[in-house]
């Protein structure tokens, strides 16, 4: 077998033109999702709260089911519910079927990975003692004042391992967002592979940005934990 | 100053406190001797609202608070006139020895952050931590960290300090250095409740030692009147048992 060296050069440069496009689904998901997992994982930690079980059932639903299902399903289902309220409750005149499938993979992708993200931000929260907030109540801090000063921050460095992979994950997963006709990395691939059945090379090409992209991510969250958990560390 | 009326405080169906009264004075060092359970932690941290009482009233200057429907105000006004030190000193992870001590002036009473370092020098310099100011809690002993939550406690001067059995997780080489910096809070003036089980502590600084048993106060009365002649056969017992060791050395 011989690869098509200038097939694949080609290839890449075509696929790097995708890469802002994934780049942008991974940030915006994570961007929307962590408020969305933030509040999803305060329900659940605050005692006597009644939308823990609501919550606690769309983890489970969203943990369940996979990914591929979910993009289809809501990809489905989206337009029409866009549809039926803002043209038919609200009268407006949208052209639902005109919107960037862009939008709409951000927006599945946000309800799957807010669902983990709740998961990994509450284990992270649940980690930080009980007289953390004491102490700080008893400082007279608010409750607020305590999360975003003492029990935010280390909760995060806790969190930082499991957010890179949440990430890591969520670039990977965009990898599907062609099923939503988004012009992403592996849909330039795909589409440059068809032409002449050059597909080992294509995806050769696609699997070697993967990787680089998700190495860059795990290095920027490597760095990130070393200056934020400066306050582990002992003396030598 | 500071009086506690008939608090009561149930976890479920274990009622724990069954009507504790409390009268402090300022100046005063009030020990509360107790055995184990017998809910001196719980009164504590009522005190503080860091647990909800079921029932009472704390007075505090003339100002009046119902225990159990008290508003976030009104809780948060109370937290900022105590200071609490606790058994397993709490720091805060994420912040310096004099973060600790600032972060309650700075971001709670708003104090300036200039004049918020100054007082958290001086109160770190109070418990002898004069060299320790940027040290991490996790790189300070823990009788250094205790010494933390003490300057932490006393920075914003509180009209009372609480605490709750702050030697007891130190090692016994330890509890002298935080013993040493208690006793010379209460040379200065300083109003503290102090649960603990260090005697010596007790029968030197005391102006009261309080015996708890089961929920309610048994015995008040001056360290020399509660440890030469207990009125209660409960207040006898309970030191008898903790003494036993202590005569050896004593008499
Ligand atoms: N959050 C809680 N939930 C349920 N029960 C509790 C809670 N806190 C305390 N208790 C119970 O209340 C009782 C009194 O506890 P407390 O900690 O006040 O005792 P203590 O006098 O401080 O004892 P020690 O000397 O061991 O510290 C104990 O039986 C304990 O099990
Ligand atoms: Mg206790």
């Amino acid at each position: 077998m011989k690869l098509k060296i200038d097939f694949m050069a080609q290839t890449l440069v075509k696929a790097l033109a995708g890469v802002p496009v994934t780049l942008e689904i991974t940030i915006l998901t994570m961007l929307l999702s962590a408020p969305l997992a933030f509040w999803m994982a305060l329900r659940r930690i605050t005692k006597g709260n009644e939308k823990a079980k609501l919550v606690r059932f769309y983890i489970s639903f969203i943990r369940g089911t996979p990914i591929v299902l979910q993009i289809l399903f809501f990809y489905s289902l989206l337009p029409t519910l866009l549809n039926y309220f803002f043209n038919v409750l609200l009268g407006w005149d949208l052209n639902i079927w005109d919107i960037d499938p862009i939008l709409y993979a951000v927006a599945v992708f946000t309800l799957n990975t807010a669902a983990v993200l709740s998961e990994v931000f509450r284990s992270a929260l649940m980690s930080v003692g009980a007289g953390q907030l004491e102490a700080a109540l008893a400082s007279g801090l608010t409750g607020a004042q305590a999360y975003r000063r003492i029990i935010i921050p280390q909760a995060l460095v806790v969190a930082l391992p499991n957010i890179c992979s949440t990430v890591v994950n969520v670039l990977k997963s965009t990898s599907l967002a062609y099923l939503m006709t988004v012009q992403d990395i592996m849909a330039v691939a795909k589409k440059e592979a068809a032409f002449g059945y050059n597909y080992i090379e294509a995806y050769l090409v696609v699997l070697v940005i993967y990787i680089a992209l998700c190495t860059i991510v795990q290095l920027i969250f490597r760095a990130l934990e070393g200056s934020l958990s400066a306050y582990r560390r002992r003396l030598a | 100053m500071l009086e506690l009326k008939n608090i009561h405080k149930s976890f479920g169906k274990n009622h724990i406190l069954k009507g504790v009264d409390l009268s402090v004075n300022k100046g005063d060092i009030i020990v509360i001797l107790g055995p184990s359970g017998s809910g001196k932690t719980t009164l504590l941290r009522c005190i503080n609202f860091l647990e909800r009482a079921d029932q009472g009233e704390i007075v505090f200057d003339e100002i009046r608070t119902p225990m159990k429907t008290a508003s976030r105000h009104q809780i948060n006004s109370i937290r900022k006139r105590t200071g609490f030190v606790f058994q397993n000193y709490n720091l805060f992870a994420n912040k310096t020895a004099l973060e600790n001590v600032t972060e309650g002036l700075i971001v709670a009473r708003k104090i300036p952050k200039e004049q918020a370092i100054k007082t958290g020098k001086e109160a770190l310099d109070k418990v002898g931590l004069s060299d320790r100011y940027d040290y991490y809690p996790s790189q300070l002993s823990g009788g250094q960290q205790q010494r933390v939550g003490i300057a932490r406690a006393i920075a914003a001067d509180p009209e009372v300090v609480l605490f709750d059995e702050p030697t007891s997780a130190l090692d016994p080489e330890l509890v002298g250095e935080v013993l040493q910096v208690m006793k010379k809070l209460a040379k200065d003036g300083t109003t503290m409740i102090v649960v603990t089980h260090e005697m010596s502590f007790a029968q030197d600084v005391a102006t009261e030692v309080v015996y708890m048993e089961d929920g309610v106060i048994v015995e008040r009365g001056t360290p020399r009147k509660i440890y030469s002649k207990p009125e209660d056969p409960r207040t006898e017992q309970f030191l008898r048992r903790v003494l036993r060791k202590d005569y050896e050395y004593s008499i």
